[in-house]
């Protein structure tokens, strides 16, 4: 059961994203404590994460793992195809593979081989609002991984050749494999930008002009608005030392990698004759708040629905619950808990439910743009069915202790995950977002691990409500549904 | 080498494992090991640390891309189980490996109801799942089968529970339904598979129906085969358990009182105790013929798991007399045929080892050369396709134009491009590698190593496993891999051009290969003709 889950973390992170206030006090970063008594020196907890931005606006991640002399790095940017220009689809997942074609230190493919010369595994993932080059390799090559990663984004190379050859990479790439149509999910996180195929490579691509692809690069790669994560053998304190020279020649900049809300939604037209039981918008609900609409415009497939939160999408079948999973670790782990919790739950007896009502649950776990998708099928009323379930979840419903159990096995895939630098830094990577609360400069915090991921909220039932409010809210959910044809 | 059980190794860059499964004959019988039973009073069971051998300091092992593990614990259980016990301070993972070693069971036990047994206990294993969170792996080996049990640290004593369970119970269903997975599963035999077979038994002297399995072997089994097979095999008092786990198996009943402190109490579970006791109890032996012996056991692991006789040499060479006899199997169905030479290696020490397995890596650059360690011995293997393919024209490469014809060349294309694979080998063994280079390679396969042990799941069992075929005794295993990585990165051009020339040299190495064509008649005419008087290589560039 808990290894399955595991092939799943393994194949799509579950990952939960984003950071959340530490509870942790902000403390001075300590110099690197030397190698005492034949053991590598430094902070002795593998729990401990040490979270600093660097005075060039990037952001570190340290943390230690002694189990074998291996090490993860992780560079994560904040920008994703969800920023690509309108006029330029899948910019950005180009973009991407441009950053392996070097500049001026670094050879083409440099970045790779340093990783796999010495037996080490590199690898290149976009996503909708990030982009990760993660590295793993022998501890002995981590000062050559780190110093790669502190060249990959100076003045990458726009030699047009290198251009069209990442552009023949990025077109081999496998298409995005969300269960929601673009239109769909740029509706549901009210980001227009989601509103296109992000790995597309088209004629505008690929006549993109030197100095423009230079711009481009400059724009949306940048260590302001970057994240890198190092798990090794070494103190996370000795790591962030050893880190902050290859980067002190950067000037000094404030970080603008951006916290990515779910933003307007256009709002629908609510039909003076739509029942409260059909979906009407809470007063709570943020994310579909009338007041936050002004300025969105409904894509061109879709139609205003025929209720608050009803949106009718052409080529739909059946209706299409749908949540923007919080961009937080805790969210993203509650609605792991969640979709699993909803998948093994026991159908109520008739007249509850009818005899051949089915739900079924998927969970995208884009680090930064989630999904929660809700399917009921052969339901009469499937508002019905998703509320009655989803009720069951709830604090003191029949199903909390399943609900429960769930959270508990997501936090021990989530913990046996981390167990690995390779796993750790994907899930600090993911979790990494910055908090508005604080001050974007300057800083050096320490976290524990499992406040950082998300799994000490699972251990806390109350915390569902306050991680992700609106995941057991129907009224909270985008319906996806075939438009009714018109008289 | 004798025994081969996986024909390829799992490690970085050694080829594609392949699935077939390879048994050897036993040579020993278990007889032997109850001939000395006996009745005498029990003692409980004494938990040791590894001491003979210094385990190396954290820095040393992570300066040396090897495993920074504290010296772990072992027991002999009172069934005669060997237990390693590596402890890791707050891992969330369970990882327990059961060796059963091959080597000494009876003939009939091999090949067919060995592999059939090793099935049988994967799917028990597996059966655990919807109680524990784990998953079951069956490792091939050298010698030996390894069932892995992959869960949480949490579980440890129910997964011992499990185990027990499993050992101790019939195992007539599930030798039935392995018997009925495997026949689904097995493939018909390939080229590859056919001439690893011959080319083991050649180095062995054995029957070559023996070192592989087939489809006919499987269905001829009869359930009293498979029951006496499955008592062999689970035998405890010839296994070894490895346990990676968070806690210490029982520091209260260490003979040095000092080391159990508070700090190691601490991380030390008393159920465990209590769990191993109840597998010894109820996982015994069922073949003993007098009662009260089955704590006679033999404490070492590696007397356990290595067959005590060494493979003898072959005494032939492939260039010279004594000419090794050129076997020729005629595959069942359509592949690519092909030549395999190998050799039996001694590999006594860590520098033996070190040369070897640089001598593959960078055999590995141009050919498929495979190197498979087994303790003191290795066994190294070089395909060569025949056919199936343009050979690759020679070129100038100053000049950028194919080089003058040799009046003496083979007219048969194929045979002319197997002389010049040989030349090549030759060539390679007697040219000095730079410094750089051997470093280089050194690097690659030390690292990527511990990159695949890590992307795996970070099983320290899985090491001890590799750290069982590097040492010399038991007290080395600890550092095995350690003393493993220095011996490599130490390794000179002019030591590892002496060890090529003595073991590699197609032309002057010491005698003990042997050598099999695989492929349909009509297509080796020529080259069976062609090395009827052994290998004959190219004749050097004219000046």
């Amino acid at each position: 059961m808990l290894v399955a889950l595991l092939s799943l973390l393994a194949a799509a992170p579950v990952t939960p994203a984003a950071t959340t206030p530490t509870t942790a006090p902000t403390t001075a970063l300590a110099p690197a404590a030397a190698v005492t008594g034949g053991t590598v020196g430094g902070t002795g907890a593998s729990d401990v994460v040490v979270d600093a931005v660097l005075p060039c606006g990037l952001r570190v991640l340290t943390a230690r793992d002694m189990s074998l002399p291996v090490a993860a790095v992780v560079l994560a940017l904040e920008s994703g195809s969800e920023d690509d220009p309108p006029e330029l689809p899948g910019l950005v997942h180009a973009l991407a593979y441009q950053l392996l074609q070097g500049n001026r230190e670094l050879h083409p493919g440099e970045s790779i081989a340093v990783a796999q010369d010495a037996g080490g595994l590199h690898s290149l993932h976009t996503g909708l609002a990030q982009v990760r080059f993660e590295s793993l390799v022998p501890v002995t090559r981590l000062d050559a991984m780190l110093w790669v990663e502190s060249q990959r984004l100076l003045a990458p190379t726009t030699a047009p050749q290198r251009w069209q050859q990442a552009l023949g990479w990025a077109a081999a790439d496998e298409r995005g494999g969300s269960r929601l149509r673009p239109e769909a999910l740029a509706y549901l996180h009210g980001a227009m930008g989601l509103g296109h195929d992000g790995r597309a490579v088209g004629k505008p691509l690929q006549a993109l002009a030197e100095a423009a692809l230079a711009a481009q690069l400059a724009a949306k790669f940048t260590y302001a608005r970057a994240t890198l994560v190092v798990v090794a053998p070494e103190s996370p304190e000795r790591l962030q030392g050893q880190l902050r020279p290859l980067f002190a020649a950067l000037p000094q900049t404030r970080r603008t990698a951006p916290l990515r809300r779910t933003g307007p939604r256009p709002q629908p037209p609510v039909p003076e004759s739509m029942s409260p039981g059909s979906g009407a918008a809470s007063p709570g609900s943020g994310a579909a708040s009338p007041a936050a609409t002004s300025g969105a415009h409904v894509p061109e497939s879709m139609s205003p629905g025929s209720g608050p939160n009803t949106v009718p999408l052409s080529r739909q079948r059946g209706h299409t619950f749908a949540w923007a999973v919080p961009p937080t670790p805790a969210g993203a782990a509650w609605a792991a808990a969640l979709c699993r919790a909803i998948n093994r739950q026991k159908k109520a007896p008739e007249p509850e439910e009818p005899r051949k009502a089915r739900l079924g649950c998927d969970l995208e776990n884009d680090p930064r743009r989630g999904v929660l998708i809700l399917r009921p099928s052969n339901a009469d009323d499937p508002w019905a069915l998703v509320r009655a379930r989803l009720a069951r979840l709830a604090p003191g419903g029949a199903d909390a202790p399943l609900l429960q159990a769930q959270a508990q096995a997501i936090a021990q895939a989530l913990r046996l995950a981390q167990r690995t630098p390779q796993g750790l830094a994907q899930q600090l990577a993911q979790a990494a977002v910055d908090d508005p609360t604080t001050p974007q400069t300057g800083f050096t915090r320490q976290h524990r691990v499992e406040d950082l991921t998300g799994v000490s909220a699972l251990a806390d039932p109350t915390s569902l409500q306050r991680e992700a409010p609106g995941l057991l809210r129907v009224e909270d959910a985008v319906v996806f549904t075939l438009p009714e044809v018109q008289p | 080498m004798r025994r081969l059980l996986s024909a390829s190794s799992l490690r970085p860059g050694s080829g594609p494992a392949t699935r077939r499964l390879l048994l050897a004959p036993s040579l020993g019988l278990l007889l032997a090991a109850l001939a000395s039973a006996g009745c005498r009073k029990r003692e409980p069971s004494k938990v040791e640390i590894f001491d003979e051998a210094a385990t190396p300091a954290e820095t040393e092992a992570l300066g040396s891309l090897a495993p920074p593990w504290p010296a772990p614990e072992r027991v002999v259980l009172a069934n005669g189980l060997l237990v390693h016990w590596l402890h890791e301070v707050d891992t969330p993972a369970l990882h327990l490996r059961l060796i059963l070693p091959t080597h000494d069971l009876k003939a009939a036990h091999q090949g067919a109801p060995a592999l059939t047994v090793a099935r049988a206990l994967l799917l028990e294993l597996e059966a655990l799942s919807p109680r524990l969170a784990v998953r079951a792996e069956l490792d091939l080996r050298v010698d030996r089968v390894e069932l892995v049990v992959h869960g949480v640290a949490g579980e440890t004593t129910a997964a011992l529970a499990g185990l027990a369970d499993v050992l101790a119970g019939d195992p007539t269903r599930a030798l039935g339904a392995a018997r009925q997975a495997l026949l689904a599963e097995l493939r018909p035999l390939d080229a590859e598979t056919l001439a690893a077979s011959e080319l083991v038994a050649a180095l062995n002297g054995g029957k070559p129906e023996r070192e592989r399995v087939d489809r006919a072997a499987l269905q001829a089994l009869d359930e009293a085969v498979l029951q006496d097979a499955w008592r062999a095999l689970t035998d405890p008092r010839e296994a070894l358990l490895v346990v990676h786990t968070r806690t210490r198996l029982a520091v209260a009943s260490l003979a040095d009182a000092s080391l159990a402190d508070a700090s190691l109490a601490d991380a030390t579970d008393a159920s465990l105790a209590a769990a191993t006791a109840d597998l010894a109890q109820r996982w015994r032996q069922k073949v003993t013929l007098l009662p009260g012996n089955d704590g006679r056991s033999e404490p070492t692991a590696l007397r356990r798991l290595r067959p005590g006789k060494p493979p003898g040499s072959t005494g032939k060479h492939l260039s010279k007399a004594p000419l090794a006899p050129l076997r020729r199997v005629d595959p069942p169905g359509r592949g690519r045929a092909l030549l395999m030479i190998g050799r039996a290696i001694p590999t006594g020490n860590a520098r033996e080892r070190s040369l070897a397995r640089l001598a593959q890596r960078r055999l590995q650059e141009q050919f498929d050369a495979r190197l498979v360690v087994a303790g003191p011995w290795s066994l190294l293997t070089l395909q060569l396709p025949l056919g199936g393919g343009k050979p690759q024209p020679l070129q100038d490469l100053l000049e950028g134009t194919d080089p003058p014809k040799d009046a003496d060349a083979p007219p048969d294309p194929l045979t002319r491009r197997l002389r010049r694979d040989l030349t090549a080998i030759r060539s390679f063994t007697r040219g000095r590698p730079t410094t750089q280079d051997l470093f280089q390679v050194a690097q690659l396969w030390l690292g990527a190593r511990m990159v695949a042990a890590s992307v795996a799941g970070e099983d320290w069992s899985a090491l001890w496993s590799d750290s069982l075929d590097l040492a010399n005794d038991d007290g080395e295993i600890a550092a095995a891999l350690a003393r493993d990585a220095q011996a490599m990165l130490a390794a000179t051009p002019e030591q590892l051009v002496a060890w090529q020339q003595r073991w590699l040299d197609l032309s002057t190495s010491e005698p003990g290969w042997a050598w099999v064509l695989v492929g349909k008649d009509a297509d080796l005419l020529g080259v069976q003709a062609f090395l009827a008087k052994g290998v004959s290589f190219d004749p050097p560039p004219a000046e």
